[in-house]
């Protein structure tokens, strides 16, 4: 904190206030509660998609229903991502949700994960030591109110359709990312 | 996982994704004029540890409870740190102050809502105003780097800060001086 700003005492209540307005929240991973809380992702450890999908056939548990039993938790989980996590792997679930989805499937959480596999590096792994690209990220992670591993993973799926197709070089790459990002933290603001 | 067995109970970790720049911004809120903002995320950590061990069921509010809980957390902890400090001084060197403050739920409510209120209310301010609001806290500059960065005196910086405060205060509904 600055203490070089001198404030009348009739002036200290709107000081606290602006100040915790404009607190800057840590990512995810700089933030001990959310590593306490199992929200940041274990890089060793990701969940198994066979397994989820396996578990969840053998109790006879449908998508949507275990998506509304992580919902009743509170999380945000849709039957899409279940879908998804389940075909395409799901390297960004974090071991609370990992847990969450133990506990309703019956089972030991180890038993749903596997160790983390390095798949082929995409356009922005290629990328993500850039300056300018870690800037990208921890700014659409303070946009989201989400881990910067949770906003490289949406901007890298965000951009996966152009990724080598649309954009020649990597700086035109990146100019499309920062529209990305402007236009996400545009519909943020419009949404309060 | 704590929060299973007990019906009715969103899990530790869902509530906190939710909820955790409202908590913080509260623990800073009631922090701040005590000079122990920067503790902020302790004192939020300490509720969630708290909550890991007894997680109550039944809570229709969530967010106003967790904000409860921080802010009589914050209001404990600043107790405990002025007592470490007479101990450790010999003095009432660390001002307490856990007193009703202006901007407290039934002016601006504690929550979304309000970060957007207070958010329009700098963005409605004159220039240079909104660039000293936004530097000195967002940015968490110094007096001296604001004024380099605007070419004016520390001074003028200073007649600024103050100016713009009271504009906020004024548009915020905070009370007459």
């Amino acid at each position: 904190m600055t203490d070089d700003f001198e404030v009348p005492e009739e002036l200290r209540d709107v000081e606290a206030l602006i100040a915790s307005t404009l607190r800057v929240i840590p990512p995810l991973e700089e933030d001990p509660t959310a590593r306490l809380l199992g929200l940041v992702v274990d890089p060793e450890r990701e969940l198994d998609p066979a397994a989820l999908r396996r578990v969840r056939q053998v109790r006879k548990i449908g998508p949507e229903a275990l998506a509304s039993r992580l919902q009743t938790r509170g999380w945000s989980v849709k039957p899409l991502d279940i879908i998804t996590w389940e075909s395409r792997g799901a390297p960004t679930v974090v071991p609370a949700i990992i847990a969450a989805l133990a506990d309703e499937l019956k089972i030991d959480p180890v038993e749903l994960t596997r160790g983390s596999k390095k798949m082929t590096a995409s356009r922005l792994e290629l990328l993500k030591d850039r300056s300018d690209v870690q800037r990208l990220i921890a700014r659409l992670s303070n946009i989201r109110h989400t881990s910067l591993a949770d906003a490289f993973a949406l901007l890298e799926s965000s951009t996966t359709s152009f990724a080598y197709r649309g954009a020649p070089n990597d700086d035109q790459y990146i100019k499309t990312l920062a529209s990305l990002v402007d236009v996400i933290e545009r519909q943020s603001q419009n949404h309060g | 996982m704590a929060g299973v067995g007990k019906q009715q109970s969103p899990d530790p970790g869902a509530l906190y994704l939710t909820h955790r720049s409202d908590l913080i911004r509260a623990a800073v809120y009631v922090l701040y004029r005590s000079g122990l903002a920067d503790d902020a995320e302790d004192v939020v950590q300490r509720v969630f540890v708290k909550l890991l061990d007894n997680m109550p069921a039944n809570i229709t509010d969530w967010r106003a409870y967790l904000i409860t809980l921080v802010r009589r957390q914050a209001i404990d902890f600043i107790r405990e740190k002025v007592a470490a400090d007479k101990r450790d001084r010999n003095d009432a060197g660390l001002a307490i102050n856990t007193s009703t403050h202006a901007f407290d739920e039934s002016t601006v409510r504690l929550d979304r809502d309000r970060t957007t209120t207070v958010r329009q209310a700098i963005s409605a301010l004159p220039e240079p105003h909104r660039t000293v609001i936004i530097a000195r806290y967002e940015e968490e500059s110094k007096g001296k780097a604001v004024a380099e960065k605007l070419g004016i005196s520390p001074g003028r910086v200073s007649q600024i800060h103050a100016e713009a405060l009271d504009q906020l205060r004024a548009a915020l509904g905070g009370g007459a001086k």
